[in-house]
């Protein structure tokens, strides 16, 4: 008796096992061959050029990137889209950066000013007529203002009530903008940083412990980190709560120019810059991608993601790269 | 998807159930201990005598010398710096509670580093040189998860033909989350510029999900002669969650953090056939042919979910059963690996000693 009930206890539990045993959700699962995979894009994939000064990921997860000369595009990961002055209300083709509005429009900054593409698909522009906007770079805060930075001509920023100019004396060239913590905006300029805490300015320049005060990038960070990229000196410095740390990145070069920063899903840190390729700090060491060893150029302008979190970077005269993060399969 | 496993289940339970009503062997069975206890291999069936406990203790030795690729092709470990030996230790507990229907309980041990080629960064200018030197060792160490098992089988008195089949589930009892890595920065007494990184990852060797096993097992003796095939599935429950740990180093002080990932482990299925040769009462040697395969699953990486690769081994593994008294038998496994995908390829020496006794029958 007791083996005919052990006997069944057993062929039900297997039952139930078997039962319960497929407790599964359907994923978009991504191939582990593609990690790690670089991808070049050139003319002659439907690049309108081949120099890309900036990239940006819109709501709509569509890439836009500028093109200096022949206007800027969008990328739906099939197809790519070109707007021109040729054929759209764009100010310039010399289009120097990009960025998306709080109401979806999308900013171009142009060598001439301003121009706005709405998400209904209307144009609009702003330009100085009596002097050149040459536009260096655009930060739309999270409370929605509008940052700009030119060349030359200061800092302008648009609080919904349209653009005004920021006067703040003996800064002049506006090379990066950067939000961060409790609305503090950072801004990069040939002379050091200059912060705005909402009420007041303040500077933070080599004398506090930059490698140089041409400030070139700037990247806050998850960890509450603002990167720092300069135009000069052999290190980035990273700014927290504790002061200013310096970053040696290991390049075998007295200076480095800095052009842009990130940092990516998992963590890490890349450095775009122009003559010693591409810098990933993983948050121990700095690794180098240069052309000796197989990166496509050593001019990098910019960085951006995607919506699967493959970085891009646009490069000064090759086109533009994919880079799909690498994973470890242990 | 829901009704089928469901029907399925309901087929397997109608299918085995009533091979579960019938007699057992044992009520007509001699019950001399010492004749079961020695039984030899192409005697015995494929479970336990009522009322026979058995304990097997296991040592595996593993040489890491070789791994296959995506493609199937063959990387020297010493290449790339990272040749191994690992260790592996199992205890396993077998009770018949008829002689259809036995339980076992096992639970594995694994110690195995895993040392990187060293790797060097140097950036030299005109006035300095700044190097760092880079060491990795993966250690993977810890209990594995109790296994939890039954297996019947028809209950007629073995002849020359045997098959069973077996349920069972790992439970997640051992530590699966891997501990904070123990890194550290040795600074260079001669160069101020230079210090060597050493790099310490702790890896445990749990599932942190309920696995699921089923397993079928055929035997068929002719005279001296026998061959055996084995069939395993392990599937997981249900998906994990665990952590992977980053570091950032500051002022050469490393601080961690970790960050949570999702994951589903690949199922795996195992063919195990071989053929034995009874020699002597005591003494069986066997030429065990072992194919593991696993598929589907995947594990989360910065917000994207990976397919797990399908990995594949063919081992050969030549044996042999030594009963060195009748309550203690020794095996002993040389396995060579012979073909594979996206696998390791150890070469290894398996040895088990096993214990027998009947602890309730005088």
């Amino acid at each position: 008796m007791f083996c005919k009930k052990a006997g069944t206890f057993a062929v039900v539990v297997i039952s139930l096992m078997i039962g319960y045993s497929c407790e599964r959700t359907d994923y978009e699962l991504l191939d582990p061959e593609s990690a790690g995979k670089w991808t070049l894009y050139t003319t002659a994939d439907g690049l309108p050029g081949n120099e890309v000064s900036d990239i940006q990921l819109d709501r709509r997860n569509n890439l836009w990137c500028s093109f200096p000369g022949y206007g800027t595009a969008s990328y739906d990961y099939s197809t790519w889209t070109l707007y021109r002055t040729a054929t759209t209300p764009l100010l310039n083709d010399y289009v120097n950066c990009l960025a998306e509005a709080s109401d979806g429009g999308i900013i171009f900054g142009t060598a001439d000013g301003l121009s706005v593409l709405s998400e209904n698909n209307v144009w609009s522009s702003y330009y100085e007529p009596a002097t050149t906007l040459y536009i260096n770079t655009i930060k739309v805060a999270s409370n929605g203002w509008i940052w700009v930075g030119t060349q030359d001509q200061g800092l302008y920023v648009n609080d919904g009530s349209g653009y005004t100019k920021v006067p703040i004396d003996s800064y002049k060239t506006v090379n990066t903008i950067e939000e961060g913590v409790q609305d503090n905006m950072f801004i990069g300029t040939d002379s050091g940083i200059i912060r705005w805490d909402g009420i007041a300015y303040s500077h933070i320049t080599m004398a506090d412990g930059l490698p140089d005060n041409k400030v070139t990038a700037m990247h806050f960070d998850r960890e509450e980190r603002l990167w720092v990229g300069t135009d000069a000196g052999k290190s980035v410095s990273w700014i927290d709560r504790s002061g200013i740390h310096d970053l040696n990145l290991m390049t075998g070069t007295a200076n480095i120019l800095v052009r842009d920063i990130w940092e990516d899903r998992k963590g890490d840190i890349w450095f775009a810059t122009s003559g010693n390729g591409i810098i990933r700090y993983d948050g121990v060491i700095p690794d180098s991608f240069k052309e000796y060893n197989g990166f496509f150029e050593n001019k990098v302008n910019c960085i951006s993601e995607d919506k699967d979190g493959n970085l891009w970077f646009g490069l000064f005269s090759k086109g533009l790269v994919k880079y799909t993060l690498p994973i470890d399969m242990k | 998807m829901a009704v089928k496993r469901y029907i399925f289940a309901l087929t397997l339970a109608t299918l085995l159930a009533p091979s579960v009503t019938s007699e057992g062997q044992a009520i007509n069975q001699e019950r001399d201990k010492y004749t079961l206890f020695t039984m030899p291999y192409n005697m015995r069936p494929l479970t336990l005598y009522r009322g026979e406990l058995q304990v097997y203790a296991g040592y595996k030795f593993a040489v890491r010398t070789q791994s296959y690729n995506s493609d199937g092709d063959v990387v020297q470990l010493k290449n790339t710096g990272t040749g191994s030996v690992y260790h592996y230790y199992f205890v396993d507990l077998k009770y018949g509670v008829t002689s259809f229907l036995e339980l076992a309980a096992e639970t594995n041990l694994i110690r195995r580093g895993i040392r990187s080629e060293s790797a060097s960064y140097i950036a030299t200018t005109l006035t300095s040189t700044d190097r760092i030197s880079v060491n990795k060792l993966t250690e993977v160490k810890g209990l594995g998860d109790i296994l939890l098992m039954a297996s019947v089988r028809p209950p007629i008195q073995y002849r020359w033909f045997d098959f069973s089949v077996t349920g069972g589930m790992f439970l997640p009892s051992s530590k699966y989350e891997p501990k904070q890595p123990t890194n550290s920065v040795v600074t260079s007494s001669t160069a101020a510029n230079s210090y060597t990184i050493n790099y310490h990852y702790n890896y445990t060797n749990g599932y942190g999900v309920v696995v699921y096993l089923l397993s079928a097992s055929a035997k068929m003796s002719v005279k001296k002669f026998s061959a055996e095939a084995d069939w395993t599935f392990k599937t997981p429950q249900k998906e994990g969650k665990n952590i992977r740990w980053e570091e950032t180093l500051v002022d050469k002080a490393f601080s961690y953090y970790d960050k949570t990932y999702q994951y589903l482990l690949s199922d795996a299925y195992t063919l195990n056939t071989s053929l034995h040769y009874q020699a002597t009462g005591w003494f069986d040697i066997n030429l065990n042919g072992s194919f593991e395969k696993t598929n589907g699953g995947w594990t989360e990486y910065w917000g994207n979910k990976y397919t797990n690769p399908e990995t594949r081994l063919v081992t050969l593994e030549p044996g042999f059963e030594l009963q060195i008294s009748p309550k203690l038998t020794i095996y002993q496994v040389a396995g060579f690996p012979l073909k594979g995908k996206n696998s390791d390829a150890p070469f290894y020496l398996f040895t088990t000693i096993k214990f027998s006794n009947f602890p309730f029958l005088r």
